[in-house]
Order: structure tokens, then C-alpha cells, then sequence
């Protein structure tokens, strides 16, 4: 676009979402959303109680062509009429961020375009930027199914890893908890439907690190210990089952919150005295009304804002990957096409290794 | 005569190639080829390798009128590298597509081999076995007819995914070659059943220009591109709950 305004193709098959979108960014920072497509794989993940990497590949390949075809016709505009393609290269499962990263670029290739390889992690910590022209530095709490990260964004591209899972994420502990219980997939929605008539007093589970000076997380104790507790009062009725629910996601809320309040301590030197301190959400998990409850009162506590994007530009999608690519765009980057492939590929690549850490740290 | 240029690509297998050909009538002049062995890593590849192609024709992505790419079998991931690009170009250009197995492009070199060696048998019928290895006592296999000149090549059946000791029964005809990365093993097998079947040396992967070339006689898709796999995912649903409920 002559005007300034650039306009970003965005592709996302990272995980168990095809999505395509075109974003629009403004010569002053402000973002707008022309289209935003996103097809969800639960009912072929279903059966299977989580995502299985092969049938998420052949799943994106299929579909994916058509969903960029909506997203244009959407936008009201050609391929030839972008500025650049963005497409999600990592992290996330390998299989399926070919299928974003081969069809992104050879579109690219096949207009000329800029292409742009986007970190996940990323697009959803400047996811803000889009919707509400929030602007770095902020602190964020990335919650999803694949990720559990305490990120501060200091600015496009420079991020400082405060803390992470050691283990599961915790969109998996949801649904590691759902299918034990034999609830739905994904596991987060049902777990919160429960919970909401349950007792969450009535058990006492484990806060995994709680109290620690770092800021890292884990849920695979919580996990077996939800497993032993529901073992031991088989065979369980509703209301078992619904204060077994409650009891989790409080001892999820409680952890979460401890984990945010000791990275607000943590990154207290990384803000600029006079700036107003923000707390940014994003993730699947940060759909969980508990949760969410549960920061609003340590924000208002701290005197830290809180921005949490409407739920649709928090699990995943193409928006945040276009506006990312957008972003970057404006910076005066792009990437080759024979740009990596990154299954792992943490933000801050200074950050220590958590310990005890897995490879998935 | 309309001027035809195609764009072949194929990743599936251990390889990574593109060509461009141009049709004035039915004889291809070869504009550009690229060929690359690699086990691993055609995501990055291709994508350079068809920027290349595009220089050296000095054609771009629109002036590409047809669009060749297998659709199987191979590795999943090779085959999806190869529709993705070819479903992202369909896209972007108003080229028709055309597709054919992975193993009907090694087909039509093999057919060549044979006919260079003068083996075709006059008079008789020659048939060709493509076998690739499949791993588990498996292999991808699709049988194919040669022409008594030698020339064409056509396929008698649909790619299959067949164990090994199966595979070694197939083919009928008076003369059987057999090539490809499972054909050591598929003719060791017939040769048990005391069936004869002659091994073609190949490079045991497909090149994408032996399909570009033949790439005009085939018809256009009316539907989407879709891989053929020829083997379900490697998941099994998750059984039970592991938590009793009392029945309400």
C-alpha cells in the first residue's frame, strides 16, 4: 500500500488450528483486522484425547488453501495486493509448521512478496499491540495447551524469559485432568464447567513451586496427584466430580498467581521507573473465568493494568501471526525461504535453563 | 500451437527436484532442472530450489501454465511439502494442476533404462514394478505396463501398501522388472516362489523433470489436491476413562 498502511497475510498450523488472517497496520502503530480464519481440529483429535502430530499435519494440508482463499475474499483483496505473508515457523509441532511455512513461502515467492518467519510466542505476546495499540514494555503470562511462559516485552523481537514450565503446560494439565475424568477434549472448557458447582476447598492438592524466588512452573505432580485423589474415591459421583474440578483449578489459580506475583518482583528492574506496570494474558487458559478472577485481584493489588485480548486472539489464530509479521515488516525485516523449520525455538535465548527442566523448556 | 510451460516438483521420497519445461507441440524443451539427494530437509529446499528454476527459465510463477506435483506416496511430511506448494502456486496463479503417484514418476524412467538396455522383450509383455520400501515388512508398490516400443509407460493399478511376500505376487505378464528401494527384497521373495523378476538399477527416488516432461498428457484436477498417504497415522484412540463414575 502506497499510503503507508501495510497489510500482512498471516498463516498458523503450529498446533490444532488451521488459521489464515489479514491484518492491516496503520504508519502510526494502530492495528486493524481484515479477516481472521481459524478452523478448529478437536473432532479429529477427539477420540484420541489429545492432539496427535500426523493427523494435525494432514488436517492443516487440506485445508489450509481454502481458509487463505476466505481470508482474502474476507479482506476484499488480492494475494498480489499484500505487502508481505507471515507464517508461524516455531515453536510447535514439526509436521504441521511445514505445511504454514511451505505454503507461506511460496506464496511469497509467487509474488514477490517479503516473507516472514514468526515465532508463536511472539505473535501472542504482541498480540495486545493489534488489539488495543498496546504498546512494550509489559510483563505477559502466556497460557495455552503447547506453552506456560512469564514473559517481559521490552519491544519487537526482545523479550526476557522469566519463567516457564518445567513440564506440562497447563492447557495439557487441563486436559490431562478432563481425560482422566473422562471429560471433553479440549479439556480446559468442561474442567471449568464442572468446577463452577464444585467445592473447591473440599480437597487439598499440591501448588507446585509455590514460593519459590524463580519463576518457573509445573503441573505434572498436580497432575498425578489430581490421578491418586480420584483412584482413591472411585467410583465417583457428580459432586466428586465436580469439587475434584474445583479443587484443581483452584490450586491451578493459586500457583498461577503466585507464579505472576513473584515474576512482577522479578522483573522490577527491567521497567523504566515512571511506566506504568502491565500484566498481558494469552492463551487458551487464559479463557478461565477462575483465572482470570484471580489476576484481576492481584493487578489491582500490585497496581499493575491488565489487558487480556478477546478470547478468540488468544488461542490460537492468524491475526496474531499476521500482525507479528507486521510488526516486523514495519521494522524492515524479512526472512529467506530457506528460513528453519524451528520445532524449539525459545524467545530469549539468553534465558538459563529452568531446573529441572525438560527438553521442552 | 500454444506454448505450454510446466513447473514439476516433488519432495515425497529422498530428494528434493524441480524442473521447468515448455511445450510448443508435444516435445518438451527442458528450461530449467534442479536435482538435490537429501534425506531430510526439503521444507527449506524447495522453496529455494523453485526460485531457482523460476531464474534460470526466466519465467515467473504467472507464466507457468501448469502446475506437476505426486501426490504420493512417500514420507507423510515429504508429500505434504509437495502439495503445499503446489495448492499455495494454485493460488497464485491461474495454472491448471496435474498429478500422478510418486511411483508412476520413477515408472517412466525405469521404462527409459529398460528400453536404453534394448530389454524389452518383442512380441511379449512387459510389465514394471515400482516397490518402495515401506518399513514393517511393507512396501508401497503400483504396477505399470510398458508399450512393446518401450515408450509408454501406464499404470495398471493404484499405488498399494502391501507386506513384502504379497507384493512379490504381483504382476502377470511375460516379462517382470521391478525397481526401487523395496525391489531388492520383493524380487528375493518372488524368486522363493520361484517367479523371476528382473531389478533395474534406479536411484530409487523420483525427479520431478521425468514428470514435467510427460506432464501435458495428463488431465487437469477438477478437485482439490489431495496427498495419498496410503497409510493411516500412527495414534490410538485413547481407551477408558481411567476414573469409575457411579452410573447416574
Amino acid at each position: 500500500m502506497t499510503d503507508g498502511r501495510i497489510c500482512v497475510l498471516g498463516l498458523e498450523t503450529s498446533c490444532d488450528e488451521t488459521a489464515a488472517a489479514v491484518v492491516r497496520r496503520a504508519p502510526d502503530g494502530r492495528g486493524e483486522i481484515l479477516a481472521n480464519v481459524v478452523r478448529s481440529q478437536w473432532d479429529e483429535h477427539r477420540a484420541f484425547g489429545g492432539v496427535v502430530p500426523e493427523i494435525a499435519a494432514r488436517a492443516h494440508v487440506a485445508c489450509l488453501d481454502v481458509l487463505i482463499e476466505d481470508a482474502m475474499r474476507q479482506a476484499k483483496l488480492s494475494l498480489c495486493q499484500l505487502d508481505a505473508i507471515a507464517a508461524t515457523t516455531g515453536p510447535g509441532l514439526n509436521s504441521g509448521l511445514i505445511v504454514g511455512a511451505v505454503t507461506g513461502k511460496t506464496l511469497a515467492l509467487a509474488h514477490s512478496k517479503p516473507f516472514l518467519a514468526i515465532n508463536h510466542l511472539e505473535a501472542h505476546a504482541l498480540t495486545v499491540g493489534l488489539t488495543e495499540n498496546r504498546r512494550p514494555p509489559y510483563l505477559m503470562l502466556l497460557v495455552s495447551g503447547g506453552h506456560t511462559q512469564l514473559l517481559f516485552v521490552k519491544g519487537v523481537g526482545n523479550y526476557v524469559r522469566l519463567g516457564t514450565t518445567i513440564d506440562d503446560a497447563l492447557g495439557e494439565a487441563f486436559d490431562k485432568t478432563a481425560k482422566l475424568l473422562g471429560l471433553g477434549f479440549p479439556g480446559g472448557p468442561d474442567v471449568a464447567k464442572h468446577a463452577a458447582r464444585g467445592d473447591g476447598n473440599r480437597f487439598a492438592l499440591p501448588r507446585p513451586l509455590v514460593g519459590r524466588k524463580d519463576a518457573h512452573f509445573s503441573f505434572a505432580g498436580l497432575k498425578t496427584a489430581v490421578r491418586q485423589l480420584a483412584k482413591s474415591l472411585e467410583p465417583i459421583d457428580d459432586q466428586t466430580l465436580a469439587d475434584i474440578c474445583a479443587s484443581f483449578e483452584v490450586a491451578v489459580t493459586d500457583t498461577v498467581k503466585d507464579r505472576v506475583r513473584t515474576a512482577m518482583v522479578l522483573s522490577e528492574p527491567l521497567w523504566s521507573e515512571c511506566s506504568q506496570r502491565a500484566l498481558v494474558v494469552a492463551g487458551g487458559v487464559a479463557a478461565n473465568v477462575r483465572l482470570r478472577e484471580a489476576l484481576d485481584a492481584l493487578c489491582a493489588e500490585t497496581g499493575y493494568d491488565l489487558s487480556v485480548p478477546p478470547i478468540a486472539l488468544c488461542t490460537d489464530n492468524g491475526a496474531m501471526i499476521a500482525w507479528a509479521g507486521a510488526e516486523r515488516l514495519n521494522l524492515g525485516e524479512s526472512d529467506p525461504l530457506d528460513s528453519l523449520v524451528r520445532p524449539r525455538w525459545p524467545l530469549d535465548p539468553d534465558a538459563p535453563p529452568a531446573i529441572g527442566a525438560g527438553v521442552k523448556a | 500451437m500454444m506454448l505450454m510451460n510446466v513447473l514439476a516438483f516433488d519432495t515425497c521420497w529422498k530428494a528434493c527436484s524441480a524442473a521447468i519445461v515448455q511445450f510448443s507441440g508435444d516435445e518438451p524443451a527442458v528450461l530449467a532442472h534442479c536435482f538435490e539427494s537429501m534425506s531430510r530437509g526439503q521444507a527449506e529446499a524447495l522453496p529455494v530450489m523453485l526460485a531457482k528454476v523460476f531464474e534460470h527459465a526466466r519465467l515467473s510463477a504467472q507464466d507457468i501454465n501448469r502446475i506437476a506435483v505426486p501426490n504420493g506416496p512417500g514420507s507423510f511430511t515429504g508429500v505434504r511439502i509437495g502439495i503445499s506448494a503446489a495448492r499455495a502456486l494454485k493460488l497464485s496463479t491461474n495454472a491448471d494442476l496435474v498429478t500422478c503417484s510418486s511411483l508412476h514418476v520413477m515408472a517412466l524412467s525405469v521404462g527409459r533404462s529398460i528400453e536404453a538396455e534394448q530389454q524389452v522383450e518383442p512380441g511379449a509383455t512387459n510389465d514394471i514394478l515400482i516397490a518402495m520400501d515401506a518399513r514393517r515388512d511393507e512396501v508401497y508398490v503400483q504396477e505399470f505396463s510398458l508399450t512393446s516400443d518401450g515408450r509408454e509407460c501406464a499404470a495398471k493399478t493404484e499405488p498399494q501398501l502391501l507386506p513384502r511376500s504379497q507384493a512379490a505376487m504381483l504382476g502377470a505378464a511375460d516379462r517382470l522388472f521391478v525397481a526401487g528401494t523395496g525391489a531388492e527384497v520383493i524380487a528375493g521373495e518372488a524368486k522363493k516362489l520361484g517367479r523371476d523378476m528382473t531389478m533395474i538399477a534406479h536411484a530409487g527416488v523420483p525427479d520431478a523433470l521425468d514428470l514435467a516432461r510427460c506432464a501435458r498428457r495428463l488431465v487437469p484436477l477438477s478437485e482439490p489436491l489431495m496427498p495419498v498417504y496410503l497409510r493411516p497415522p500412527d495414534a490410538k484412540p485413547s481407551t477408558k476413562p481411567a476414573i469409575q463414575r457411579t452410573t447416574p
